[in-house]
């Protein structure tokens, strides 16, 4: 059982060596390999990232790999690749939503809650102190100075 | 290597005795966890009758006083009963009693005596029945000490037996641990997962759940001070160790799994945004902002409806990720997610929250503030800030793990949100918070005026900008990609973190050195032992600082994978990694196939790494064995991929991980930096009686009003 599965493992890992061989002329192909497989999730249900899954025996991330490696060979886009992953695996293949309708929900909604919460306090923050007595002035004087040296003595720790 | 079969060939037979089954220590647990679930029913029934009675001055035929102590009584006797059950689910893990399911399912006749140990939370059950004991042994101590405040604590201690009353009618209807398996009882256990077939793993799962189930106690006192209108902040004062020792189990817990991940998984990383590292990061992301704030309570009177929200929802957050993980809501790599006790937790959590919103509505004209803010430069505003950040980054991490749930009910598709969405959207959160961690300890309370800002700020932000133009002078390049910027960023607001700390440090330790003659490091001790709480919180800060230096290298980080045959080499950084040999063994517990490399810095050989790849035989399932070569500066991290079927080579990945270390580092100094402040104040008596010639005044902030110095205790 094992030997089968280390058997199909070795044939992709050799066939993707070979395509990032044959790659390697073009100047930045194993650097897309790298960061658009770690766009892109394992399918075997994992939950890892396409370039980091190393299952002994995983059904899915050996053969997505050569998969990538070709079309990058092939000089599609990203957003080519993409969409073709999506096609073939559905949404779930990408590792972070993609940028259409609903999905801009999903970005926007952090930075916007955290500058709606900065607003809050600003407002709150203003609020209060238009409600706020404002403290007398510290007098300057020596005795005052004497009192608070004498508080300081016999409250410090 | 042998196929898993003719290892099992050659285990000894088993004599007849050892497959007997013996239903004593299961129906001893059964009924310890029964007797339990009746003692906290009895426990949260008397307790509510006789908190009723001393808040309504009626009487019943027993005096509401005795009613209490008899459900004080009856908690303590639950933390027995359940100790009961936990041991005897151990003893049927150690004495290979497969009758019961849980033991057939986590554990195995070969399976090393810790391993067996940790099998008492490696499943749902298991978990469960360790998140009870934990729950009901911190009740125990809080039913002990409740002298503290007998009316407080009797409070607590009836909502604490309420969240016991929820785990054991879990344990003992939904997902009871000794239940049996039907038919005679199998020779053999399935074993443990692999991946939890690692020392952290008898660690890393108490710590969690210790950070866990420990914010039931503070969340149980903070709840029945707001039932019971208590006056004062004291409840605050009683449950500050409390939530300061949960956080640091959290603390501990969290960074104990990322790096058991680091060390397990083998894909050269620590975190994975997986839902449930989520779940465990959101409950300490509020329990962080709950510890600041909590502060400006004691201080000045003021944020208590939020502070009592924030351990509201800090204990929310630990049910909901729970509910969120087991139920299936969300897909996780952690094996026990899947089940059918989600709907318990929640219900559970409707429960909790309706309560919650119940007695704050009904009591909130009891938390009005005492004071306001009166300048938005001030120690309070950066604490609010501080505390808005948090919740932020809260927020994003709830917000990304339902995402998939609200798209499916949305759209009809489900979607993934993964690390490329986390770190674009975190990161950026995690950078302002480091900010805010240097500059909330330069601001004085109320008001902090432009010339003290100015002073105070000078260094740190010329430090920030020589460290910033510095790394681009030496070939850091942030214009090139984001994680390089965002590397940047953090290297050079950790070095004015640093600064800012330091010179708080060396502020203090200066009026000490001048008042005792000791020198700067026994003074700096001193002003530390003076006032841990400070001092400790800002050692925790330094520990948060070289956190991030640690996770900012991974922007910086290399791999490299090679077929290697006999003296083979391949040269990742300033290493060279030569092949010495590549063989296979094999015991009882797994068959395992590893590589022994040599490796080089310049001419000179400084290690030798055996990556393995193990397959375990009662499991039936691979796991990765990573060689790591551990330095200040990085990581040589290696992985045994596999085997190439055609040429019989091992394929072996290597990852150059830079400043690995300082993640790992920078917990401990968290770790000690939350110990001490934990320790107790030097008192004045004591620091009179050691060499000091003459009173020393508290260190004082320049910018500080001088009247808030003087009353100043602890901050």
């Amino acid at each position: 059982m094992i030997s089968r599965s280390v058997f199909v493992r070795g044939s992709q890992l050799a066939l993707l060596g070979i395509l990032i061989a044959v790659t390697a002329g073009a100047t930045d192909a194993s650097a897309r390999f790298d960061k658009d497989s770690h766009e892109m999730m394992c399918v075997c249900g994992c939950n890892q990232l396409l370039g980091e899954c190393n299952h002994v025996g995983c059904p899915d991330s050996d053969s997505m790999r050569v998969q990538l490696a070709s079309l990058i060979a092939k000089g599609d886009s990203d957003n080519s690749i993409f969409h073709q992953f999506q096609e073939q695996y559905g949404p779930v293949v990408l590792a972070s939503p993609r940028f259409t309708r609903f999905n801009h929900l999903a970005w926007i909604m952090p930075p916007l809650m955290l500058f709606l919460g900065i607003a809050v306090v600003l407002l709150i923050v203003r609020n209060w102190k238009l409600h706020t007595v404002p403290m007398p002035p510290v007098p300057d004087t020596a005795a005052f100075a004497a009192t608070r040296d004498r508080i300081r003595r016999e409250t410090q720790i | 290597m042998l196929p898993a079969a003719d290892i099992a060939d050659l285990r000894p037979p088993l004599r007849q005795s050892e497959r007997v089954r013996d239903p004593l220590m299961p129906e001893f647990g059964s009924f310890s966890l029964l007797l339990a679930l009746v003692l906290s029913g009895y426990t949260l029934l008397a307790g509510g009758v006789a908190l009723r009675q001393l808040a309504t001055g009626s009487r019943g035929r027993i005096s509401p006083d005795r009613l209490a102590e008899t459900a004080r009584r009856a908690g303590i006797g639950s933390f027995f009963a359940v100790t009961c059950a936990a041991v005897a689910l151990v003893y049927t893990a150690f004495a290979n009693d497969f009758s019961v399911s849980y033991i057939l399912h986590h554990s195995n006749r070969a399976l090393p005596g810790p391993y067996k140990f940790a099998a008492l939370w490696s499943g749902q059950e298991g978990s469960l029945l360790l998140w009870a004991w934990l729950l009901t042994a911190y009740g125990f101590v809080l039913r002990l000490r409740h002298k503290v405040d007998v009316t407080l604590t009797a409070y607590a201690s009836t909502i604490l037996a309420g969240i016991q009353i929820f785990f054991l009618l879990l344990l003992n209807f939904a997902a009871p641990p000794f239940a049996l398996v039907q038919g005679q009882a199998p020779a053999d256990g399935f074993g443990l997962n692999p991946l939890l077939q690692y020392p952290e793993m008898v660690i890393h799962p108490p710590m969690l759940y210790l950070g866990y189930v420990g914010f039931s106690v503070p969340f149980a006192f903070a709840l029945g001070a707001l039932m019971m209108r208590y006056p004062g902040e004291k409840w605050i004062h009683i449950t500050r160790r409390w939530t300061m020792v949960t956080w640091l189990f959290l603390t501990c817990g969290i960074f104990l799994g990322a790096h058991w991940a680091y060390s397990v998984l083998g894909w050269g990383g620590y975190w994975g945004w997986d839902p449930v590292e989520n779940a465990s990061l959101m409950p300490w992301l509020t329990g962080t902002a709950f510890l600041h704030s909590v502060m400006m309570q004691e201080k000045r009177g003021m944020m208590k409806n939020w502070n009592v929200w924030l351990i509201f929802s800090t204990f929310l957050l630990c049910i909901l990720g729970t509910d969120l993980t087991r139920s299936g809501l969300v897909s996780s790599v952690h094996a026990f997610a899947q089940s059918s006790i989600g709907s318990w937790f929640t219900a559970f959590l409707v429960i909790v929250f309706s309560i919650c919103l119940f007695t704050f509505v009904k009591q909130r004209d009891h938390l009005k503030s005492e004071h306001k803010l009166e300048s938005l430069v001030s120690r309070e505003s950066s604490f609010l800030f501080n505390n808005l950040v948090l919740l932020a980054a809260c927020f994003t991490i709830l917000w990304g793990t339902l995402f998939p749930i609200i798209s499916e009910y949305v759209q009809g598709n489900k979607v993934t949100v993964g690390a490329p969405f986390f770190n674009r959207v975190a990161l950026p959160i995690g950078l302002f918070l480091l900010f805010l961690t240097g500059i909330g300890p330069l601001l004085a309370w109320r008001s902090a005026s432009f010339k003290s800002i100015r002073g105070n700020f000078i260094l740190p932000t010329a430090t920030m900008v020589t460290t910033a133009v510095v790394l681009i002078a030496v070939g850091l390049r942030p214009w090139n990609d984001q994680s390089t910027f965002y590397s940047l960023v953090a290297f050079s607001l950790g070095a004015g973190v640093v600064t800012a700390i330091s010179s708080e440090f060396l502020r203090g330790a200066q009026v000490i050195r001048r008042h005792t003659g000791k020198n700067i490091f026994a003074s700096m001790v001193q002003l530390t032992r003076r006032n841990t709480r400070r001092y400790g919180g800002y050692i925790v800060h330094f520990g948060v600082v070289v956190i991030f230096i640690g996770i900012a290298g991974g922007a910086f980080n290399q791999s490299h994978e090679q077929e290697m045959n006999n003296g083979q080499s391949m040269t990742i950084g300033p290493y060279r990694i030569v092949c010495r040999s590549f063989t296979q063994d094999s015991n009882l517990n797994y068959d395992t196939e590893f590589a022994l490399l040599d490796v080089y810095r310049g001419n000179k050989k400084i290690t030798q790494l055996a990556p393995e790849k193990r397959f375990y035989a009662a499991s039936q399932q691979p796991s990765t064995m990573v060689a790591n070569h551990s330095t200040l500066a990085w990581d040589l991290y290696v992985i045994y991929a596999g085997k190439n079927p055609d040429s019989g080579l091992p394929i072996i990945k290597v990852f150059l991980n830079p400043l690995m270390a300082w993640i790992w580092i920078g917990v401990v100094v968290v770790a000690i930096g939350t110990l001490v402040a934990l320790a107790p104040n030097l008192s004045a008596a004591l620091a009179g009686s050691r060499n000091i010639r003459k009173p020393i005044p508290e260190p004082r902030q320049e910018h500080e009003p001088e009247v808030a110095v003087a009353g100043r205790s602890g901050d």
